[in-house]
Protein backbone atom coordinates (compact mmCIF):
# COMPACT_ATOMS: atom_id res chain seq x y z
CA UNK A 1 0.00 0.00 0.00
CA UNK A 2 2.83 2.17 0.82
CA UNK A 3 4.62 1.77 -2.20
CA UNK A 4 1.64 2.29 -4.51
CA UNK A 5 0.97 5.40 -2.69
CA UNK A 6 4.50 6.28 -2.99
CA UNK A 7 4.20 5.81 -7.03
CA UNK A 8 0.85 7.70 -7.13
CA UNK A 9 2.65 10.76 -5.38
CA UNK A 10 5.90 10.23 -7.51
CA UNK A 11 4.11 10.58 -10.70
CA UNK A 12 1.79 13.88 -9.66
CA UNK A 13 5.02 15.13 -8.80
CA UNK A 14 6.54 14.11 -12.18
CA UNK A 15 3.64 15.36 -14.63
CA UNK A 16 3.07 18.46 -12.64
CA UNK A 17 6.08 19.74 -12.38
CA UNK A 18 6.60 21.47 -16.30
CA UNK A 19 3.38 22.99 -14.79
CA UNK A 20 4.72 24.97 -11.65
CA UNK A 21 8.10 25.85 -13.60
CA UNK A 22 5.68 27.74 -16.45
CA UNK A 23 3.70 29.09 -13.29
CA UNK A 24 7.32 30.92 -12.13
CA UNK A 25 8.44 32.04 -15.51
CA UNK A 26 7.64 35.42 -15.89
CA UNK A 27 10.97 37.90 -14.48
CA UNK A 28 10.54 38.43 -11.33
CA UNK A 29 11.76 42.66 -10.09
CA UNK A 30 14.67 42.93 -8.41
CA UNK A 31 15.08 45.46 -6.52
CA UNK A 32 18.43 45.93 -5.22
CA UNK A 33 21.66 45.16 -6.72
CA UNK A 34 25.27 45.27 -6.15
CA UNK A 35 27.67 46.94 -8.57
CA UNK A 36 31.14 46.65 -8.30
CA UNK A 37 33.06 49.25 -10.45
CA UNK A 38 36.84 49.65 -11.06
CA UNK A 39 36.79 52.78 -13.00
CA UNK A 40 40.94 52.60 -13.49
CA UNK A 41 43.82 50.60 -12.14
CA UNK A 42 43.74 50.11 -8.01
CA UNK A 43 40.23 51.96 -7.72
CA UNK A 44 37.34 50.56 -6.66
CA UNK A 45 33.87 51.36 -6.14
CA UNK A 46 31.75 48.96 -4.22
CA UNK A 47 27.89 50.17 -3.89
CA UNK A 48 24.19 48.94 -3.57
CA UNK A 49 21.71 50.70 -5.94
CA UNK A 50 18.34 49.79 -7.40
CA UNK A 51 18.21 48.33 -10.36
CA UNK A 52 18.16 50.59 -13.32
CA UNK A 53 19.64 53.62 -11.92
CA UNK A 54 21.65 55.22 -14.10
CA UNK A 55 25.61 55.70 -12.53
CA UNK A 56 28.12 57.31 -13.86
CA UNK A 57 32.06 56.16 -13.64
CA UNK A 58 34.82 58.84 -12.91
CA UNK A 59 37.53 58.06 -14.26
CA UNK A 60 40.40 58.42 -11.78
CA UNK A 61 43.22 58.78 -14.57
CA UNK A 62 44.85 62.12 -14.53
CA UNK A 63 46.26 61.91 -18.05
CA UNK A 64 42.51 62.11 -18.92
CA UNK A 65 40.75 65.33 -19.63
CA UNK A 66 37.54 66.14 -17.85
CA UNK A 67 35.65 65.57 -21.04
CA UNK A 68 36.90 61.95 -21.09
CA UNK A 69 36.55 61.13 -17.63
CA UNK A 70 32.69 60.20 -18.08
CA UNK A 71 31.16 57.44 -18.45
CA UNK A 72 27.26 56.44 -17.52
CA UNK A 73 26.50 52.84 -17.22
CA UNK A 74 22.80 51.32 -16.53
CA UNK A 75 22.49 48.92 -13.43
CA UNK A 76 21.36 46.09 -15.44
CA UNK A 77 22.09 42.72 -13.76
CA UNK A 78 22.51 41.53 -10.42
CA UNK A 79 25.63 39.19 -10.47
CA UNK A 80 28.38 42.22 -11.51
CA UNK A 81 30.67 40.84 -9.38
CA UNK A 82 33.51 40.99 -11.62
CA UNK A 83 34.75 43.87 -13.68
CA UNK A 84 31.64 45.64 -15.45
CA UNK A 85 30.32 41.49 -16.51
CA UNK A 86 27.12 41.36 -17.56
CA UNK A 87 26.10 45.07 -18.17
CA UNK A 88 25.04 45.64 -21.44
CA UNK A 89 23.42 48.68 -21.53
CA UNK A 90 25.94 51.55 -21.71
CA UNK A 91 25.56 55.35 -22.22
CA UNK A 92 28.75 57.11 -21.95
CA UNK A 93 30.33 60.42 -23.46
CA UNK A 94 33.25 60.95 -25.41
CA UNK A 95 35.83 58.64 -22.82
CA UNK A 96 38.24 56.81 -24.41
CA UNK A 97 39.01 54.98 -21.68
CA UNK A 98 39.97 51.27 -22.93
CA UNK A 99 38.28 47.86 -21.90
CA UNK A 100 39.01 44.86 -22.81
CA UNK A 101 35.77 42.80 -22.26
CA UNK A 102 33.27 41.83 -25.06
CA UNK A 103 30.65 44.34 -23.45
CA UNK A 104 32.92 46.96 -23.77
CA UNK A 105 32.48 46.49 -27.47
CA UNK A 106 29.53 48.63 -27.55
CA UNK A 107 31.25 51.13 -24.81
CA UNK A 108 33.68 51.47 -27.83
CA UNK A 109 31.73 51.91 -31.12
CA UNK A 110 29.31 54.53 -29.46
CA UNK A 111 32.47 56.24 -27.64
CA UNK A 112 35.09 56.26 -30.16
CA UNK A 113 33.03 57.10 -33.29
CA UNK A 114 32.45 53.83 -34.89
CA UNK A 115 28.66 54.73 -35.20
CA UNK A 116 28.87 58.46 -34.80
CA UNK A 117 25.29 58.96 -36.51
CA UNK A 118 23.01 61.28 -34.31
CA UNK A 119 20.47 58.45 -34.40
CA UNK A 120 22.78 56.38 -32.16
CA UNK A 121 21.98 58.46 -29.30
CA UNK A 122 19.38 57.23 -27.71
CA UNK A 123 16.07 59.28 -27.27
CA UNK A 124 13.88 59.50 -24.08
CA UNK A 125 12.03 56.03 -25.13
CA UNK A 126 14.77 53.75 -25.40
CA UNK A 127 16.40 55.19 -22.59
CA UNK A 128 13.32 54.85 -20.16
CA UNK A 129 12.93 51.33 -21.88
CA UNK A 130 16.51 50.57 -20.64
CA UNK A 131 15.43 51.08 -17.46
CA UNK A 132 13.16 49.48 -17.37
CA UNK A 133 15.48 46.34 -18.39
CA UNK A 134 17.17 46.94 -15.57
CA UNK A 135 13.97 46.26 -13.50
CA UNK A 136 13.73 42.76 -15.17
CA UNK A 137 17.70 41.62 -14.31
CA UNK A 138 18.09 37.91 -14.09
CA UNK A 139 15.27 37.37 -16.64
CA UNK A 140 13.04 34.05 -17.00
CA UNK A 141 14.62 30.67 -15.86
CA UNK A 142 15.84 28.65 -18.74
CA UNK A 143 12.87 26.84 -20.99
CA UNK A 144 12.39 22.96 -19.81
CA UNK A 145 13.38 21.58 -23.11
CA UNK A 146 10.97 18.80 -24.18
CA UNK A 147 12.43 15.46 -22.47
CA UNK A 148 10.15 13.14 -22.68
CA UNK A 149 8.57 11.15 -25.22
CA UNK A 150 6.85 12.88 -28.04
CA UNK A 151 3.68 12.09 -26.72
CA UNK A 152 4.45 13.79 -23.26
CA UNK A 153 5.61 16.76 -25.59
CA UNK A 154 2.86 16.95 -27.82
CA UNK A 155 -0.11 16.92 -24.34
CA UNK A 156 -1.76 20.46 -24.48
CA UNK A 157 -1.16 21.51 -27.77
CA UNK A 158 -4.14 22.65 -30.14
CA UNK A 159 -5.21 20.61 -32.84
CA UNK A 160 -2.96 22.10 -35.77
CA UNK A 161 -0.31 22.12 -33.46
CA UNK A 162 -0.64 18.26 -33.06
CA UNK A 163 -0.65 17.92 -36.67
CA UNK A 164 2.85 19.17 -37.35
CA UNK A 165 4.56 18.10 -33.83
CA UNK A 166 5.22 14.89 -35.57
CA UNK A 167 8.25 17.13 -37.56
CA UNK A 168 11.39 17.17 -35.96
CA UNK A 169 11.86 19.76 -32.81
CA UNK A 170 8.66 21.32 -33.70
CA UNK A 171 7.47 20.14 -30.16
CA UNK A 172 10.11 21.80 -28.90
CA UNK A 173 9.60 25.32 -30.18
CA UNK A 174 6.10 24.79 -29.97
CA UNK A 175 7.12 24.61 -26.04
CA UNK A 176 9.15 27.78 -26.68
CA UNK A 177 6.85 29.95 -28.13
CA UNK A 178 4.24 29.25 -25.05
CA UNK A 179 6.87 30.14 -22.68
CA UNK A 180 7.67 33.41 -24.63
CA UNK A 181 3.77 33.73 -24.49
CA UNK A 182 3.97 34.42 -20.37
CA UNK A 183 6.51 36.91 -20.48
CA UNK A 184 4.50 40.25 -20.52
CA UNK A 185 6.09 43.79 -19.59
CA UNK A 186 4.11 44.96 -16.78
CA UNK A 187 1.32 47.37 -17.01
CA UNK A 188 3.24 49.54 -15.11
CA UNK A 189 6.07 49.37 -17.71
CA UNK A 190 4.05 49.98 -20.62
CA UNK A 191 2.20 52.71 -19.29
CA UNK A 192 5.70 54.73 -18.35
CA UNK A 193 6.86 54.41 -21.31
CA UNK A 194 3.66 55.38 -22.87
CA UNK A 195 4.32 58.74 -20.74
CA UNK A 196 7.70 59.22 -21.94
CA UNK A 197 6.77 58.41 -25.64
CA UNK A 198 3.38 61.23 -25.60
CA UNK A 199 6.04 63.57 -23.86
CA UNK A 200 8.37 62.93 -26.49
CA UNK A 201 5.79 63.46 -29.17
CA UNK A 202 4.38 67.03 -27.87
CA UNK A 203 8.17 68.34 -27.42
CA UNK B 1 1.51 -6.86 -9.86
CA UNK B 2 0.01 -3.42 -8.96
CA UNK B 3 2.83 -1.05 -9.83
CA UNK B 4 2.46 -2.58 -13.63
CA UNK B 5 -1.10 -1.60 -13.57
CA UNK B 6 -1.21 2.00 -12.19
CA UNK B 7 2.16 2.37 -14.39
CA UNK B 8 -0.27 1.08 -18.01
CA UNK B 9 -2.78 3.28 -16.46
CA UNK B 10 -0.48 6.47 -15.97
CA UNK B 11 1.02 5.99 -19.40
CA UNK B 12 -1.57 5.36 -20.93
CA UNK B 13 -3.12 8.71 -19.59
CA UNK B 14 -0.67 10.31 -21.17
CA UNK B 15 -0.94 9.17 -24.75
CA UNK B 16 -4.70 9.18 -24.76
CA UNK B 17 -5.10 13.02 -25.36
CA UNK B 18 -2.91 12.75 -28.14
CA UNK B 19 -5.87 10.52 -30.16
CA UNK B 20 -8.76 11.48 -28.05
CA UNK B 21 -10.30 14.45 -30.58
CA UNK B 22 -9.24 13.05 -33.96
CA UNK B 23 -13.03 14.79 -34.92
CA UNK B 24 -12.02 17.99 -33.46
CA UNK B 25 -8.67 17.81 -35.29
CA UNK B 26 -9.87 17.70 -38.57
CA UNK B 27 -12.79 20.25 -37.93
CA UNK B 28 -10.20 22.69 -36.30
CA UNK B 29 -7.72 22.58 -39.04
CA UNK B 30 -10.40 22.20 -41.94
CA UNK B 31 -11.62 25.88 -40.40
CA UNK B 32 -7.79 27.10 -40.55
CA UNK B 33 -7.28 25.85 -43.69
CA UNK B 34 -10.94 27.18 -45.08
CA UNK B 35 -10.15 29.98 -43.72
CA UNK B 36 -6.86 30.71 -45.45
CA UNK B 37 -8.52 30.09 -49.23
CA UNK B 38 -11.76 31.88 -48.33
CA UNK B 39 -10.56 35.00 -47.37
CA UNK B 40 -6.86 35.53 -46.73
CA UNK B 41 -7.67 39.07 -45.32
CA UNK B 42 -10.15 37.71 -43.34
CA UNK B 43 -8.21 34.99 -40.97
CA UNK B 44 -9.92 35.05 -37.44
CA UNK B 45 -7.15 35.91 -34.65
CA UNK B 46 -7.35 32.34 -33.78
CA UNK B 47 -6.55 30.88 -37.13
CA UNK B 48 -4.21 33.66 -37.56
CA UNK B 49 -2.69 32.44 -34.29
CA UNK B 50 -2.24 28.89 -35.77
CA UNK B 51 -0.78 29.65 -38.75
CA UNK B 52 1.44 32.10 -37.20
CA UNK B 53 2.65 29.04 -34.88
CA UNK B 54 2.87 26.82 -37.23
CA UNK B 55 5.33 28.98 -39.40
CA UNK B 56 7.18 30.09 -36.30
CA UNK B 57 8.29 26.75 -35.46
CA UNK B 58 9.34 26.02 -38.69
CA UNK B 59 11.91 29.36 -38.77
CA UNK B 60 13.30 28.04 -35.35
CA UNK B 61 14.02 25.56 -36.50
CA UNK B 62 16.86 23.38 -34.46
CA UNK B 63 17.49 26.97 -32.76
CA UNK B 64 16.70 27.97 -29.98
CA UNK B 65 14.76 31.46 -28.41
CA UNK B 66 17.28 33.30 -26.05
CA UNK B 67 15.79 33.21 -22.42
CA UNK B 68 18.07 35.91 -21.05
CA UNK B 69 17.04 39.44 -20.52
CA UNK B 70 16.83 40.06 -24.07
CA UNK B 71 13.81 38.31 -23.90
CA UNK B 72 11.83 41.01 -21.71
CA UNK B 73 13.87 43.20 -23.96
CA UNK B 74 12.29 42.57 -27.18
CA UNK B 75 8.73 41.98 -25.88
CA UNK B 76 9.00 44.86 -23.37
CA UNK B 77 10.07 46.98 -26.94
CA UNK B 78 6.84 45.34 -29.08
CA UNK B 79 4.13 45.50 -26.46
CA UNK B 80 4.85 49.35 -25.86
CA UNK B 81 4.85 49.97 -29.85
CA UNK B 82 1.79 48.02 -30.37
CA UNK B 83 0.50 50.05 -26.96
CA UNK B 84 0.96 53.43 -28.63
CA UNK B 85 0.27 52.52 -32.02
CA UNK B 86 -2.52 50.73 -31.06
CA UNK B 87 -1.83 47.37 -33.22
CA UNK B 88 -4.69 45.36 -33.87
CA UNK B 89 -5.71 43.29 -30.98
CA UNK B 90 -4.00 39.50 -31.48
CA UNK B 91 -5.17 36.37 -29.96
CA UNK B 92 -2.07 36.06 -27.62
CA UNK B 93 -1.06 39.67 -27.28
CA UNK B 94 2.24 40.91 -28.88
CA UNK B 95 5.53 38.77 -28.35
CA UNK B 96 9.16 38.90 -29.46
CA UNK B 97 12.25 36.75 -29.35
CA UNK B 98 16.04 36.85 -30.08
CA UNK B 99 17.09 33.74 -32.05
CA UNK B 100 19.93 32.57 -30.90
CA UNK B 101 22.74 31.73 -31.79
CA UNK B 102 21.89 33.12 -35.37
CA UNK B 103 24.16 35.55 -36.23
CA UNK B 104 22.95 36.34 -39.60
CA UNK B 105 20.92 39.30 -39.79
CA UNK B 106 17.00 39.41 -40.01
CA UNK B 107 13.80 39.62 -38.41
CA UNK B 108 10.60 37.75 -39.09
CA UNK B 109 6.70 39.25 -38.35
CA UNK B 110 4.68 35.74 -37.79
CA UNK B 111 0.76 36.42 -37.98
CA UNK B 112 -1.16 36.03 -34.58
CA UNK B 113 1.59 38.97 -33.05
CA UNK B 114 5.41 36.82 -33.34
CA UNK B 115 8.35 38.91 -34.17
CA UNK B 116 11.58 36.70 -34.25
CA UNK B 117 14.91 38.70 -34.45
CA UNK B 118 18.14 37.46 -34.93
CA UNK B 119 20.90 37.44 -32.06
CA UNK B 120 22.98 38.79 -35.25
CA UNK B 121 20.73 41.91 -35.85
CA UNK B 122 19.87 42.42 -31.90
CA UNK B 123 23.71 42.79 -30.94
CA UNK B 124 24.17 44.89 -34.00
CA UNK B 125 21.31 47.48 -33.12
CA UNK B 126 22.51 50.24 -31.13
CA UNK B 127 20.76 53.11 -29.65
CA UNK B 128 16.67 53.49 -31.45
CA UNK B 129 17.91 50.99 -33.95
CA UNK B 130 15.77 48.01 -32.27
CA UNK B 131 12.74 49.88 -32.12
CA UNK B 132 12.92 50.91 -35.35
CA UNK B 133 13.62 47.23 -36.82
CA UNK B 134 10.48 46.57 -34.14
CA UNK B 135 8.57 49.28 -35.92
CA UNK B 136 9.09 47.70 -39.36
CA UNK B 137 8.21 44.12 -38.53
CA UNK B 138 5.22 44.80 -36.61
CA UNK B 139 4.29 47.03 -39.68
CA UNK B 140 4.11 43.88 -41.98
CA UNK B 141 1.74 42.48 -39.27
CA UNK B 142 -0.33 45.05 -38.87
CA UNK B 143 -0.63 45.25 -42.30
CA UNK B 144 -1.46 41.55 -42.52
CA UNK B 145 1.70 41.44 -45.07
CA UNK B 146 2.58 37.55 -43.43
CA UNK B 147 -1.20 36.12 -44.29
CA UNK B 148 -1.73 37.69 -47.76
CA UNK B 149 1.42 36.27 -48.93
CA UNK B 150 0.08 32.93 -49.01
CA UNK B 151 -0.16 31.52 -52.42
CA UNK B 152 -0.89 27.64 -52.27
CA UNK B 153 -2.61 26.59 -55.72
CA UNK B 154 -3.20 23.16 -54.15
CA UNK B 155 -4.66 24.53 -50.89
CA UNK B 156 -7.28 26.39 -53.07
CA UNK B 157 -7.78 23.47 -55.64
CA UNK B 158 -8.23 21.01 -52.82
CA UNK B 159 -10.50 22.83 -50.41
CA UNK B 160 -13.07 24.06 -52.75
CA UNK B 161 -13.75 20.71 -54.38
CA UNK B 162 -16.64 19.07 -53.74
CA UNK B 163 -14.23 16.23 -52.01
CA UNK B 164 -13.03 18.60 -49.48
CA UNK B 165 -15.10 17.34 -46.56
CA UNK B 166 -14.02 13.87 -47.20
CA UNK B 167 -10.18 14.76 -46.50
CA UNK B 168 -8.16 12.71 -44.23
CA UNK B 169 -7.03 13.60 -40.89
CA UNK B 170 -3.38 13.35 -42.83
CA UNK B 171 -3.90 14.87 -45.90
CA UNK B 172 -5.42 17.88 -43.68
CA UNK B 173 -1.98 17.56 -41.96
CA UNK B 174 -0.14 17.58 -45.07
CA UNK B 175 -2.39 20.92 -46.42
CA UNK B 176 -1.70 22.60 -43.21
CA UNK B 177 2.35 21.88 -43.07
CA UNK B 178 1.95 23.33 -46.95
CA UNK B 179 0.33 26.70 -45.73
CA UNK B 180 2.51 27.10 -42.93
CA UNK B 181 5.98 26.60 -45.43
CA UNK B 182 4.15 28.77 -47.91
CA UNK B 183 4.47 31.49 -45.38
CA UNK B 184 7.86 30.48 -44.01
CA UNK B 185 9.06 30.44 -47.83
CA UNK B 186 8.22 34.08 -48.31
CA UNK B 187 9.57 35.34 -44.89
CA UNK B 188 12.50 33.69 -44.66
CA UNK B 189 13.62 32.53 -48.60
CA UNK B 190 11.62 34.83 -51.40
CA UNK B 191 10.94 38.04 -49.21
CA UNK B 192 8.46 40.16 -49.49
CA UNK B 193 7.94 42.10 -52.69
CA UNK B 194 9.29 45.90 -53.26
CA UNK B 195 6.01 47.52 -52.85
CA UNK B 196 5.67 45.66 -49.85
CA UNK B 197 8.95 46.43 -47.94
CA UNK B 198 9.16 50.23 -48.56
CA UNK B 199 4.71 49.81 -47.48
CA UNK B 200 5.89 48.32 -44.12
CA UNK B 201 9.21 51.06 -43.75
CA UNK B 202 6.61 54.64 -44.75
CA UNK B 203 4.48 52.75 -41.58
CA UNK B 204 7.55 52.18 -39.50
CA UNK B 205 8.93 55.44 -40.04
CA UNK B 206 4.90 57.10 -39.04
CA UNK B 207 5.15 54.59 -36.11
CA UNK B 208 8.42 56.22 -34.57
CA UNK B 209 7.26 59.63 -35.31
CA UNK B 210 4.23 58.90 -33.15
CA UNK B 211 6.46 57.42 -30.50
CA UNK B 212 8.91 60.14 -30.42
CA UNK B 213 11.47 58.61 -32.04
CA UNK B 214 13.63 60.17 -34.55
CA UNK B 215 13.23 58.35 -37.85
CA UNK B 216 16.87 58.50 -38.78
CA UNK B 217 17.34 55.40 -36.65
CA UNK B 218 15.93 53.35 -39.19
CA UNK B 219 17.98 55.13 -41.60
CA UNK B 220 21.04 54.08 -39.78
CA UNK B 221 20.13 50.72 -39.31
CA UNK B 222 19.72 50.24 -42.60
CA UNK B 223 23.23 51.34 -43.79
CA UNK B 224 25.06 49.32 -41.44
CA UNK B 225 23.43 46.42 -42.75
CA UNK B 226 23.72 47.58 -46.16
CA UNK B 227 27.48 47.74 -45.48
CA UNK B 228 27.57 44.67 -43.21
CA UNK B 229 30.49 41.89 -44.70
CA UNK B 230 28.64 39.05 -42.68
CA UNK B 231 25.70 38.88 -45.49
CA UNK B 232 23.99 35.38 -45.58
CA UNK B 233 22.42 34.04 -48.20
CA UNK B 234 18.90 34.70 -47.07
CA UNK B 235 16.85 37.31 -49.07
CA UNK B 236 13.89 37.66 -46.71
CA UNK B 237 13.01 39.07 -44.14
CA UNK B 238 14.22 42.31 -42.74
CA UNK B 239 17.63 41.87 -44.39
CA UNK B 240 15.46 41.95 -47.87
CA UNK B 241 17.73 42.48 -50.82
CA UNK B 242 14.22 42.95 -52.82
CA UNK B 243 14.32 46.05 -52.38
CA UNK B 244 18.11 47.22 -51.78
CA UNK B 245 19.02 48.94 -48.69
CA UNK B 246 19.80 51.77 -50.82
CA UNK B 247 16.85 52.03 -52.35
CA UNK B 248 15.04 51.73 -48.97
CA UNK B 249 16.99 54.46 -47.37
CA UNK B 250 16.00 56.60 -50.59
CA UNK B 251 12.29 56.06 -49.70
CA UNK B 252 13.46 56.52 -46.03
CA UNK B 253 14.63 60.49 -47.47
CA UNK B 254 11.59 61.15 -49.58
CA UNK B 255 9.50 60.26 -46.91
CA UNK B 256 11.47 62.46 -44.39
CA UNK B 257 10.99 65.56 -47.57
CA UNK B 258 7.53 64.92 -47.26
CA UNK B 259 7.48 66.38 -44.06
CA UNK B 260 6.49 69.76 -43.23
CA UNK B 261 9.25 72.03 -41.40
CA UNK B 262 6.77 72.89 -38.79
CA UNK B 263 6.66 69.29 -38.00
CA UNK B 264 10.42 68.05 -37.90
Amino acid sequence: MIKTLSFLLLGTLLFSFPVHVQANAVPALVKKTLVKVKPGPGAKTVCELPAGTRVEILNDDRNTSPERKRAWLYVVSPSCSGWMRNIDAIRCDNSRETRSTEIMKKYRQNCLGDNPTKANEESPVTESIFRKIGAALAGPPEIKQNGGSMAAGIRGFSDEERLVAGSTDAAKNFRQLDYIEQVNASPEDLAAIEAIAKRARQE
Amino acid sequence: MRAIIITTLLATATVMPTYAATDSLVNSAFSVLRGIVESQRDLNPEQENKLGRAAAVRIIGKRSLATDKSLYHVTLLVQALAKITDAPPTLTGYHSAVIADDYSLNAFALPGGYILITQGLYDLCEGDELLAVLAHELAHLNLKHGVNSIKNAKLTATLTSATATTLSTTELAKLFSESAASLTDTLVVKGYSRSTELEADAEAFKMLRLIGVSPMAFDSILRKIGQSTTKNDATGGFFSTHPSTDDRRKNLDQLLASIEPTQQ
